[in-house]
């Protein structure tokens, strides 16, 4: 088992109105890998997750979190 | 009209690895019949031996199209092919790793009846019977680790395009 990660993807598609199958498209992964992640089921390797901080612009910590 | 919107390289790779976890589950069952054919005589064992190959033969057809489109993709692409890891490729080298774990330890319990009570059998039988659970706990597990399949569930985003 992974451990949890905790995730801000979903706030900022919706900050970005994009849908899990646009930043799937953008990122170069299925939407399914997508849906995964935000629902934390998935924890991502390093390279997809700097492609979707890098989209949105924002550093990869304010996307990704350990839980408290 | 609704246009299909073309599939993009993590998808294609997506679906190659669930159609090669179908082959492999096909071949577990091909490999299976083949080491129950051993076990059971008469009519079953026809019956058996006569299913083994044509499983072998679907199973090979189920992979080898999209194999032939996978090595004309890398191809044209010089190599350079290659899409980040996703989920069903994560959740693929969990499933072959379940299916090793599962094949070693089939080993260690077959290892001290190969000598004993199944000593008479031939040495297909443990071959087949290994491989068949090899690939039937691969092909299992990663159905199980998929079966969430919510491709088809469309988020409140969806037809935004694609935003900012």
């Amino acid at each position: 088992m992974s451990a949890p990660l905790n995730n801000r993807i979903r706030v900022y598609r919706a900050e970005h109105r994009l849908s899990q199958g646009a930043l799937a498209d953008i990122i170069g992964v299925s939407r399914k890998t997508i849906s995964t992640i935000e629902v934390g089921r998935f924890v991502p390797s390093t390279v997809i997750a700097l492609k979707i901080a890098r989209h949105f612009g924002v550093p990869v910590e304010e996307l990704f979190s350990l839980p408290e | 009209m609704f246009s299909r919107k073309a599939e993009t390289t993590a998808q294609f790779v997506d679906r190659f690895l669930k159609r090669i976890a179908l082959a492999v589950s096909i071949m577990a069952a091909s490999y299976g019949s083949g080491a129950v054919s051993h076990l059971v005589g008469g009519r079953a064992n026809e019956i058996l031996l006569l299913v083994k190959d044509p499983l072998g033969l679907i199973a090979a057809l189920i992979v080898l199209p999209m194999f032939i489109k996978m090595v004309a993709k890398l191809i044209r692409s010089g190599g350079k092919h290659r899409a980040p890891s996703g989920y069903v490729a994560e959740m693929y080298g969990r499933s072959a790793g379940n299916g090793f774990a599962a094949g070693f330890i089939f080993l260690v319990f077959l290892e001290p009846l190969s000598g004993g009570a199944l000593s008479h059998l031939p040495p297909e039988f443990f071959a087949q019977s290994s491989i068949a659970v090899l690939l039937g706990a691969l092909g299992i597990s990663f159905f199980i680790l998929n079966r969430d399949d919510d491709d088809e569930i469309d988020d409140e985003f969806e037809n935004d395009g694609q935003g900012a």
